[in-house]
């Protein structure tokens, strides 16, 4: 299931929400939120549920038998490691590592595409993440296996992130604040992402599709708005997930942390990423780069470091080499941040340079196949099939130019504005703006067919 | 309303609040209790309402609630026909597709769901590149069939739609593949087997002593517009043109288009008819699927239902015979789409027998009708939007 559907919103929502609230104990709660949990993942995949109920399973005991164990603690932590990154590179990257073999070798090895289990790199990094911090001895084991499972499997956050931390919510599974005024709060929270989802991300991928097939009759002017679209569409979708998933863990009592800020405000790549999916990154630098070493070594290592992290990032963002090579794309731009630049660009300029980097690689990761990242990205530079411009590019500017420009507005920081005002001051705004966005979205849902789920890759 | 740690247990923080007189609660206490209530009422209303099995305004059959078994979960079909099932039969499903085209439009968006919304509110089906290999296809086999049966005259009245005729009303810079392209390209093709019916240049004369040769709401020609193309065709297909009087039957007509697209602002459409001025000519419809016969080619009732094109023959059928007192020997086989409705009319005073094929809904081979007779004249009538992407036609022509 997910969050845009008028079944959720209609159904899952106000009953999972009416149920939650009803019983008493917490021990309770947390059972229907579990339940109701299972159920939203049963429903986008019936089958996998019992891959993740597996997982659960296996990592709960691995948690159990390192802490009962603490002589064997490092070989459960390696075993635990392994058969994690097994089940992930099984389902999401084995079709990949074969026809890469394949090329490789020119050998002939029969190619089996698995349909990917929705979610699975969301949960597999939080359960390493539990398990390596539980190594570290940052914490004691979870010995209750239902919290243990609302951890890895709560619907909130499960098939689109954030990636939260175990430590960061270890207290909140037994004790946390449970109030009608965290509960308003959440919701508001979760309607404004919904309105970013529905009606700006959905109607600027609808460009994007549109731009991307294009044939021979894609222009340099409809490329550089199909990617200016899809620049918009992936903030605006990404971003009101987390908000989404956010307010729906504030209104049952969770604090999950941040996933973006204001990340086309950076005024380099390096701070680009430390605004864009922040839990993702910062699991990356906490349990890859730091442990390689970080910036704590020879430059030529450091520089390695950087290598590794940024190919396993892209990596983790689809199986293709398309995704390994804008991980990479972006470690060269890190670098040359680090050890060329060394400070932000004057002026404005390092505003443009960097949303350009970010922009030119959406270019490459929006087509998903090296083929047509590179077809769009060269359309960009002048070379396009169908020209420079022509009148098409001219009917989607007039035609999508409404959404691009208050898609524009809202990530300037008078967007970031608004959102705080809504969300704290203006309740009569806040609560006509509700209205209005549910009410618009859910005739957009009603009647749109088109509402892509962009991390079916991830 | 102040917030306690749960461990405290909900009870103790109610009896708490409660204890505390004159204690509000919260903005957003309120807010959040209230916005649940609002989609509890979605919830119900939902359930309450009756489903639609079919959808007036959109002309087609609405899901149903899906069953549950254990291969519809597992295979998660029943799951999607439940998110199908939501939203079309979600209430208030037609004045929320209006809603959102409409605030579309005010922020720029002249397409909906494949349709233009052009100046002075003329819609429009978007016409996409046609298919090659469709292309190829569907030409050969009215070659073939053409030349199959040479004792009969073939014709083809390819119409143009509106974006072919008055682009000018589609929206500045809208993207149309080329029609006309596609009309010279299909007569071409067919040209030698069977007689084209081009009747482009008498639209555009039409057009300039200002006949509405096209519904603005819907996607079919007008009764007017129907007119001038058979003057067009009774000069190839060598009849003489009869004598009509033309009277507007309604005037609050929404079409198709308007249906499909739910941009809804503008005035109605009107519908005309026209009647041949021979009063003692009768006329009898026998439709060959449901065995109805009747003396009138018009279904008056058809124009206060959803859809009042029916009022042209009740419908598409897949096959009708029309026979008439006419002052002719000859026969008329039509293969046709829906634009043949309002055109149909005009010829029934010129043939003894009218066979009307509708090869959307047929699925026999035409061939076979000749076994039990010949026709004189073969006329083929689609407009350019349909044959495109029919992939019927061929079919029934093998």
């Amino acid at each position: 299931m997910v969050f845009s559907s008028l079944i959720f919103l209609y159904a899952f929502l106000p009953l999972s929400m009416l149920l939650y609230f009803v019983v008493p104990e917490i021990r309770v709660k947390n059972l229907v939120l579990l339940m109701f949990s299972l159920l939203f993942y049963a429903w986008g995949e019936p089958v996998y549920i019992f891959l993740m109920l597996f997982s659960i399973l296996v990592n709960y005991l691995l948690g159990r038998l390192m802490e009962d164990e603490p002589a064997k603690k490092k070989h459960t932590l390696v075993f635990a490691v392994f058969i994690n990154l097994l089940t992930l590179g099984f389902f999401k990257y084995y079709g990949f590592a074969v026809s890469g073999i394949n090329a490789l070798f020119r050998l002939q090895l029969p190619v089996r595409e698995l349909p990917l289990p929705i979610g699975i790199s969301f949960y597999t990094f939080q359960a390493l993440s539990y398990l390596i911090d539980l190594y570290r001895g940052k914490y004691r084991a979870q010995k209750n296996l239902l919290s243990f499972a609302l951890y890895i499997s709560m619907y909130f956050q499960l098939i689109a992130g954030p990636i939260v931390r175990y430590k960061e919510v270890e207290r909140q599974l037994t004790e946390r604040r449970l109030s009608a005024e965290n509960l308003g709060k959440g919701l508001a929270r979760f309607v404004l992402g919904l309105g970013k989802k529905v009606l700006i991300a959905n109607v600027l991928g609808a460009l994007f599709d549109r731009v991307s097939g294009m044939g021979g009759t894609l222009t340099t002017a409809s490329a550089w708005l199909g990617i200016a679209a899809y620049t918009l569409q992936i903030y605006f979708d990404f971003s009101a997930y987390s908000d989404m998933a956010i307010g729906l863990g504030k209104a049952c009592g969770f604090d999950f942390p941040e996933n973006f800020n204001q990340p086309y405000l950076s005024k380099s790549v390096t701070e680009f990423w430390r605004r864009w999916h922040i839990s993702l990154g910062s699991w990356f630098r906490e349990y890859v780069y730091i442990p390689l070493g970080g910036n704590r070594v020879k430059p030529w290592r450091h520089v390695l470091n950087i290598l590794i992290v940024w190919a396993l990032t892209g990596l983790w963002h689809g199986a293709d080499i398309s995704f390994v090579l804008w991980g990479l794309y972006y470690a060269l731009l890190l670098i040359f941040e680090k050890y060329v630049l060394k400070k932000p660009l004057p002026g404005p300029l390092k505003y443009i340079y960097t949303l350009l980097a970010v922009m030119l690689g959406w270019a490459l990761f929006s087509a998903g196949n090296l083929t047509e990242g590179l077809r769009m990205l060269s359309s960009m530079c002048g070379f396009a099939p169908g020209g420079l411009a022509d009148t098409e590019a001219l009917y989607l500017l007039r035609s999508y130019g409404a959404w691009l420009l208050a898609g524009t507005v809202l990530v300037l920081p008078l967007g970031m504005k608004l959102r705080d005002r809504l969300l704290s001051k203006s309740r009569f705004a806040l609560a006509a703006a509700s209205l209005v966005i549910l009410l618009l979205s859910t005739a957009f849902l009603v009647t749109e067919n088109y509402n892509p789920f962009l991390y079916f890759r991830f | 309303m102040s917030s306690k740690l749960v461990r405290k247990s909900v009870e103790s923080r109610k009896r708490k609040n409660l204890a505390r007189p004159g204690k509000k609660p919260g903005f957003h206490a309120v807010y959040g209790v209230l916005f649940l209530l609002v989609l509890f009422a979605v919830f119900f209303l939902h359930i309450g309402s009756p489903d639609r099995d079919y959808s007036v305004t959109e002309k087609r059959a609405l899901e149903a609630l899906p069953t549950l078994s254990f291969n519809s979960l597992r295979d998660g079909s029943f799951m999607e026909d439940a998110e199908e099932y939501s939203a079309e039969q979600f209430p208030g499903r037609d004045l929320l597709m209006r809603l959102r085209t409409g605030f579309s439009y005010v922020l720029g968006m002249r397409e909906s769901n494949g349709v233009y919304r052009g100046r002075s509110g003329q819609l429009a089906e978007r016409f996409d590149e046609p298919d090659p290999e469709l292309f190829e296809k569907t030409a050969a086999a009215v070659k073939n069939f053409a030349a199959r049966h040479p004792s009969s005259q073939t014709s083809f009245l390819l119409a143009p739609t509106v974006g072919a005729v008055a682009p000018e009303l589609l929206p500045k810079d809208a993207v149309n593949a080329d029609e006309n392209a596609y009309i010279d390209h299909f007569f071409d093709s067919i040209r030698g087997a069977a007689a084209p019916i081009d009747v482009r240049s008498a639209f555009l004369k039409a057009k300039a002593s200002g006949t509405a040769l096209y519904y603005r709401t819907d996607h079919h020609w007008t009764t007017d517009g129907a007119y001038a193309a058979y003057l067009e065709a009774s000069s190839v297909m060598n009849f003489p043109a009869r004598s009509f009087s033309r009277a507007v039957v309604s005037d609050d007509f929404r079409g198709s288009l308007a249906a499909k697209s739910g941009f809804y602002a503008g005035a109605a459409d009107s519908i005309a008819v026209y009647t041949d001025t021979d009063e003692s000519l009768k006329l009898l419809l026998k439709n060959e699927e449901t065995g109805e016969t009747r003396a009138s080619l018009y279904y008056g009732s058809a124009l206060d239902s959803a859809d009042p094109y029916e009022l042209f023959f009740g419908g598409n059928y897949p096959m009708l015979t029309i026979e008439s007192t006419a002052d002719s020997d000859r026969t008329l086989l039509v293969i046709k789409d829906s634009y043949a409705n309002s055109f149909l009319p005009f010829l029934a005073g010129s043939y003894r027998k009218i066979t009307v094929i509708d090869p959307r809904y047929y699925s026999r081979t035409v061939d076979n009708l000749f076994v039990l007779e010949n026709y004189d004249d073969i006329l083929f009538l689609y407009n350019a939007g349909t044959l495109a992407k029919d992939s019927s036609l061929y079919k029934v022509l093998e």
